[in-house]
């Protein structure tokens, strides 16, 4: 059950190639949460910008009744650049666990694809996570700009996991799209065994959906939509979706439904 | 000695009510989504979604924008439709201890007759609302809330339907609400609710494009109150229906305001996206405020601005 708490700032740490990681503790017991889950946290006390933001939540629970919760994130708007100048000490509140996160139905003999584009990855860290911690062996693609935001993935790579790097201008890695390197691995690899775990700019994931499309590989994308509430009142982080049969789309919230849903079912 | 609690009920017209602060249709859904985090008996009513005869997939996103000090919407009244509300979720509603306000929508006077019919007569239901002021729909909507004479038409026409207590929920985009309102009264409304949201638009200069897919949108928050408490000051000169104030409250201080100014009750609204116990949190802080300044009964704030040395306290224009 989802609940509101007043959560300290323990740390906001830029990483690097404008990469943030912030941690918050909690006084009290917060409720357990799945890998791709997310919390709406406050910017303090304020009337502008007025909304909360929603971000994933970055690490595992760390035990049955955890009380430290972990947020990477970019400024890259004016939410995300006042989040930058928190100082530790300072009080947020946090509205979580929000939404669903990544649950993929298993069967013996598959494997996990993480496919991140950019900061999308601090919605996949914490399934690489769990996957590690149960044994499994994931694999990472990682795209970017540029050699420089690669340290986006550096927790995740720690945790032992094969990674492969997309980025644009070539610095790092292969010199392409993060989906055209899907594309490739799907190809080398197979497609039947693997499960496409995405989250990225929404073009990035439109494209990934038609790479697992093209390939019939299972793809689970972990979608963002304009969002004031997050908790289902507002109906205006909607997406649209077949499930009705051919031609007729319905919309859903992506804070109740989502964020993480299947692709096949989007209505792009 | 020990003061008794301040007395926090108030009356408006065939309407009683716990306490004076609901929650505003459109910010609440139909109240589940609200369970996890207060009970609602804690307020004095819920108005829900506005409700459509058949459901309704509203508009495609983008839906939302945040502005200065608030945010714009375009929804389009996606809602489930009155018949799944009435078998879905009213009987739960209906036992939560808070009153039961369904707002209601239509594209045609005879679906608002109609969706009042079918909503007198399953228990728990308190009052009706009348959305005649949505900016965000092709047909109905703002159409009847800016003329006088289609709001008189369309609320005879649910009068006729119903017992029920009728709230007409007027809108601020038009020349003198006053007209607006004094229509609806004469259709038979009990009630007068204000406002709906502002008419608004932004556009990105990098893209060139508007932000909502809709092109406009309804501007709500913090950004419109100032608005919304000179227009529920200037109707509560003008009429004697009770009034229920709406336009960014978020907490006791800005319901006062509108108390101040003649509501006798108030809908918290974009308040909760931010906060999802915003309105019992103004529930509690009016009964602080009214302890603080030894007032036994809340309704005793209604209309209770003072006097401006040397002004007149009344609304221009």
């Amino acid at each position: 059950m989802p609940a509101d708490f007043t959560l300290r700032v323990e740390s906001n740490e830029d990483l690097g190639a404008s990469y943030h990681l912030l941690k918050l503790s909690s006084g009290i017991d917060l409720p357990r949460w799945d890998p791709g889950q997310f919390a709406m946290l406050s910017l303090g006390d304020r009337q502008d910008p007025l909304l909360r933001r929603p971000f994933s939540i970055y690490n595992l629970p760390d035990d049955s009744a955890p009380r430290v919760v972990q947020f990477l994130y970019k400024p890259l708007g004016r939410g995300t650049a006042l989040l930058s100048q928190v100082l530790p000490g300072a009080r947020l509140e946090a509205l979580l666990p929000l939404g669903r996160g990544f649950r993929p139905a298993r069967r013996g003999g598959d494997q996990i694809v993480l496919v991140a584009g950019g900061v999308g990855i601090a919605s996949l860290h914490p399934l690489a996570a769990a996957e590690a911690r149960s044994g499994s062996s994931p694999l990472l693609l990682f795209g970017c700009r540029t050699a420089a935001e690669v340290g986006g993935a550096a927790p995740t790579r720690a945790l032992g996991i094969e990674t492969l790097i997309a980025t644009d201008d070539g610095t790092e890695g292969v010199r392409a799209l993060v989906t055209e390197l899907l594309d490739a691995v799907l190809v080398e690899r197979g497609a039947a065994n693997k499960i496409l775990c995405v989250c990225g700019p929404t073009p990035m994931m439109k494209a990934a959906a038609g790479v697992a499309r093209r390939h019939g590989a299972r793809c689970h994308l972990s979608l963002e939509g304009a969002m004031a509430c997050g908790f289902g009142v507002c109906v205006g982080c909607v997406v649209g979706v077949h499930r009705r049969g051919a031609g007729e789309i319905i919309y859903v919230r992506t804070c109740i439904e989502g964020p993480v849903m299947e692709a096949s079912e989007i209505a792009w | 000695m020990v003061s008794a609690p301040p007395d926090l009920s108030v009356v408006l017209g065939p309407l009683t009510l716990s306490n004076p602060v609901l929650t505003a249709s459109g910010t609440c859904g139909y109240g589940e989504e609200l369970l996890p985090y207060f009970d609602l008996s804690r307020i004095g009513g819920i108005v829900t979604k506005s409700l459509s005869v058949l459901p309704r997939e509203g508009n495609p996103p983008q839906r939302l924008a945040e502005t200065p000090a608030g945010m714009l919407n375009s929804i389009g009244l996606q809602n489930v439709g009155v018949d799944a509300f009435i078998t879905d979720k009213l009987p739960l509603l209906a036992k939560s201890g808070t009153a039961v306000i369904p707002s209601i929508f239509g594209a045609t006077t005879e679906e608002f007759a109609e969706l009042a019919a079918r909503l007198d007569g399953p228990p728990g239901v308190a009052a009706l609302e009348l959305n005649v002021s949505c900016p965000n729909t092709s047909r109905g909507g703002v159409e009847f809330g800016v003329d006088p004479e289609s709001t008189r038409r369309v609320t005879e026409a649910v009068r006729r339907r119903t017992k029920l207590p009728v709230i007409v929920k007027l809108s601020p985009n038009v020349t003198d609400i006053t007209l607006i309102a004094q229509a609806a009264l004469d259709g038979g409304a009990d009630i007068l609710s204000l406002v709906n949201t502002v008419f608004g638009m932004k556009i990105d200069v990098e893209k060139r494009r508007v932000v909502l897919a809709s092109g406009s949108g309804g501007l709500s928050g913090p950004a419109i109150r100032p608005i919304a408490v000179h227009l529920t000051n200037r109707l509560a000169q003008a009429v004697r229906a009770p009034i229920i104030g709406i336009g960014g409250i978020g907490c006791a201080e800005d319901a006062l305001e509108f108390i101040l100014a003649g509501a006798s009750a108030v809908q918290v609204g974009t308040a909760t996206f931010v906060d999802p116990c915003a309105t019992p949190k103004t529930v509690d802080g009016l009964a602080a405020y009214c302890r603080r300044h030894e007032v036994a009964a809340i309704r005793d704030l209604i209309g209770g601005i003072r006097r401006n040395r040397g002004g007149t306290g009344r609304a221009p224009g």
